[in-house]
């Protein structure tokens, strides 16, 4: 499968491994609570470990240990779920979370606002492939209001301007 | 350019420019798109859904429907007209005004909308976020920027709201929809009480301009009077406090169970004040991160010089010159107009003119096409190009000179907008129910046209008084029938329309919710039943009391009493009438 990462496609180095299964190789996801119970036993795993939130997870329990993770992964299990925007909203700016935060079950029309909430990778829902997902991100380039992407509170960027255009007024008159 | 332009126009109201008119262009295209994907089988029903509804397009009984924002109300006579070209191109040849001060088409196709919403943007409108669960159009006072009691003009902090909340990447899939309303005046005409933020402009001591903020009100299901969150904000931390609120519902909001979803069920669950630690504490957050959303004078300045008014006070020259009204008022209709049409400007030279969109026989809050054109036309000759919609479905003119106010009644007349029933009990708000709404239980204008029938006669209204009737369908409280002085709710009874009565909702600072009378009543005794209220009050009022005030004064039971005993007073037919109901 591919994803995207940073807008580009790319092929998926991830498995987000159910509960029960075990962790033997390679790049895998777990739950919260098992990376809760079992985190110290994957001290020197020869792979990369995220963690995979649900919806409903608090982030404060892996808040502590965001530093070391190699990815959060944050599921949209629908199409109207919108609690993965604030987790990884409040995961880069008040957290600090530097690594990747990935979408999972990310829709065309949903890219662009998870983008600038701070999520910068996307694996598709199953009817919608990486190429399609590429659409969704430029389709309202116009923004009003800083999120991650700290875009200048609109009426900010209009008060500099304004400022500029008063200034040049009154040394005209 | 549209700096040179907005300098031209005489209209007081936020003027977009390039980034606001990109945005809605951009935002048309993107829903052509989604259209488009929707017909190719790309998109699900469920899926489309949630798109269309973010753009004010719902699939109602017998078609769609199209909710068309008005930012708080106000509207320029231009759209007045493009509103009235589409009702004409697309729809029936008429709209509806909502209680959100909102226009709806009921009868759009779904391939036209595309061509709908460009027709709109080309004049600076939308309809984005007039539907779904995310943050909805802002409402306000209908009479911002011209009441006497006014502390500030609300609408430019409603415009910042309105941009702030447009597409936010945070907050576009809320566990349920948001409503916020900001208030200016020393009463309270914009039920901030009833929103799910409430936010009043004030000062503190230091004369600081700020707001207070109330959260968690609401009607529908579970009908709630808001919170008190905090006594004062200060104005440049408005967005970041806003914020924060959001961020906490959004994430702790129910999402499990439609009903249980708004922001006032969870502030009920955890409590006010543990509510209230919760965003102080993400708050504070905010602020030590550096408020990237902080608005001081420079930026607030941006919008609210779009609102400012630069009329002389007195109007200009001859203005006030009341003479001919005067004469007039010999013309009891013109007398009757004057008197409940119209009130008191805070600029001596002026009044405010309200337009009753609830004539006879007229579904309330309707209007045709060519009474949009009407209303353009007068409102570019005679009232700086500006009209208001209300939450009570009516549109108001907020600058008509008092030399002019003889020739604004008799051009509204001409088009049948002139009924002169202002806050009377004919002037009821009423839901499209059962004949539009696919979630209605029963019908409402039937129900409006048989009460506007009993009480036909405007000398009876008139003695009546004040009294605030709302109406509706069902339990969403589209009518505000929780608010009601009177409130009619329609209820389905095994498959019949039955309607509940409440009595002593008030939407204004002494917010309440009603209370309900007794058992629902069928639709034929409902109109009866009103009488016999009305008639209750007008037998034990008290010189100058309203209806509201004999309600407080007496209580629930003497109106209970008049309208369960039958006519015959016995025992038997009372029982007979609640068993059967
Ligand atoms: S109150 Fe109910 S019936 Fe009336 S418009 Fe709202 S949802 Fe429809």
């Amino acid at each position: 499968m591919s994803v995207i990462i940073n807008r580009k496609i790319q092929d998926n180095q991830w498995s987000h491994l159910p509960d029960d299964d075990p962790v033997v190789s390679g790049d895998v996801t777990v739950s919260l609570g098992r990376w809760i119970r079992d985190r110290e036993s994957y001290d020197g795993y020869g792979g990369r470990i995220g963690v995979r939130l649900s919806p409903g997870d608090a982030l404060d329990d892996l808040v502590p240990f965001v530093d070391g993770l190699g990815l959060i992964a944050l599921e949209f299990d629908k199409f109207t779920e919108g609690r993965g925007y604030s987790q990884a909203y409040l995961l880069r700016e008040r957290h600090g979370f530097q690594g990747e935060i990935r979408a999972l079950g990310a829709r065309r029309d949903h890219v662009m606002y998870m983008e600038r909430c701070g999520i910068d990778a996307f694996e598709p829902a199953p009817q919608e492939t990486a190429g399609q997902l590429l659409g969704g991100f430029d389709e309202i380039t116009e923004r009003y209001q800083p999120s991650h992407d700290r875009i200048p509170l609109i009426f900010r960027k209009r008060a500099r301007g304004t400022r500029d255009e008063l200034d040049l007024h009154e040394t005209s008159v | 350019m549209s700096e040179l332009k907005s300098r031209m126009t005489a209209v007081a109201m936020y003027q977009y420019d390039d980034i606001d008119r990109s945005l809605v262009n951009q935002r048309v295209a993107q829903f052509r798109g989604q259209v488009d994907r929707y017909l190719n089988g790309e998109l699900t029903d469920d899926e489309f859904k949630q798109l269309r509804l973010r753009n004010g397009l719902y699939l109602q009984r017998h078609a769609h429907m199209l909710r068309v924002a008005i930012p708080y109300g106000l509207l320029s006579s231009g759209q007045m007209r493009t509103l009235g070209r589409i009702s004409e191109k697309y729809d029936h040849g008429y709209g509806h005004f909502t209680t959100r001060q909102n226009i709806q088409y009921n009868w759009p196709e779904l391939k036209d909308v595309p061509d709908i919403l460009q027709e709109l943007a080309d004049v600076d409108m939308h309809a984005i976020q007039t539907s779904g669960n995310c943050i909805r159009n802002v409402t306000s006072d209908h009479l911002a920027g011209v009441a006497k009691d006014e502390i500030e003009d609300p609408r430019p902090y409603c415009e910042i709201i309105r941009q702030w909340s447009s597409l936010h990447p945070e907050f576009s899939w809320l566990p349920r929809k948001f409503k916020i309303a900001v208030t200016g005046g020393e009463r309270d005409r914009a039920a901030i009480k009833f929103h799910d933020i409430g936010l009043r402009v004030v000062t503190d001591e230091q004369r600081e301009p700020g707001f207070e903020v109330w959260v968690g009100g609401g009607m529908g299901r579970t009908p709630v009077v808001g919170k008190l969150i905090r006594g004062f904000l200060p104005r440049r931390h408005l967005l970041s406090y806003l914020e924060a609120i959001l961020r906490i519902y959004n994430l702790l909001g129910r999402r499990d169970n439609l009903h249980k979803a708004r922001i006032k069920i969870l502030v009920n669950a955890v409590g006010i004040d543990e509510f209230h630690g919760q965003v102080e504490r993400e708050w504070q957050n905010m602020l030590a991160a550096g408020e990237s959303l902080e608005i001081g004078p420079a930026e607030v300045e941006t919008v609210a010089r779009h609102f400012r008014d630069d009329t002389p006070p007195d109007g200009g020259e001859r203005a006030s010159d009341s003479s001919r009204a005067d004469r007039w008022m010999l013309d009891t209709r013109f007398a009757d107009w004057h008197r409940h049409n119209t009130l008191e400007h805070k600029n001596p030279g002026y009044r405010i003119v309200m337009i009753s969109l609830k004539g006879p026989g007229v579904a309330p809050g309707d209007i045709r096409s060519s009474q949009m054109y009407a209303v353009a036309d007068i409102a570019e000759r005679f009232s700086r190009d500006e009209i208001r919609s209300t939450h009570e479905q009516n549109l108001v003119l907020a600058y008509v000179k008092q030399a002019d106010i003889v020739e604004v009644w008799r051009e509204l007349d001409k088009h049948g907008l002139a009924t002169p029933n202002i806050d009377t009990l004919n002037d009821m708000i009423c839901c499209p129910g059962l004949d539009f709404c696919s979630l209605a239980n029963a019908g409402t204008i039937n129900i409006a046209r048989q009460i506007n029938e009993k009480f036909d006669r405007l000398d009876r209204l008139y003695g009546i008084g004040e009294v605030k009737l709302k109406m509706s369908g069902c339990m969403n409280a589209c009518g505000h029938h929780d608010v009601g002085h009177i409130g009619i709710l329609g209820v389905d009874k095994r498959g019949q329309e039955w309607y509940q009565i409440t009595l002593g909702g008030r939407a204004d600072d002494a917010a309440a919710i009603g209370k309900r009378l007794g058992p629902s009543l069928p639709g034929e005794a409902v109109a009866d039943a009103i009488e016999r209220i009305i008639n209750v009050y007008i037998g034990r009022r008290k010189e100058g009391e309203r209806f509201i005030d004999t309600y407080a004064r007496l209580g629930i039971q003497p109106f209970k009493d008049q309208v369960y005993v039958s006519h015959h007073k016995s025992k038997d037919s009372r029982q007979s009438v609640v068993a059967s109901a």
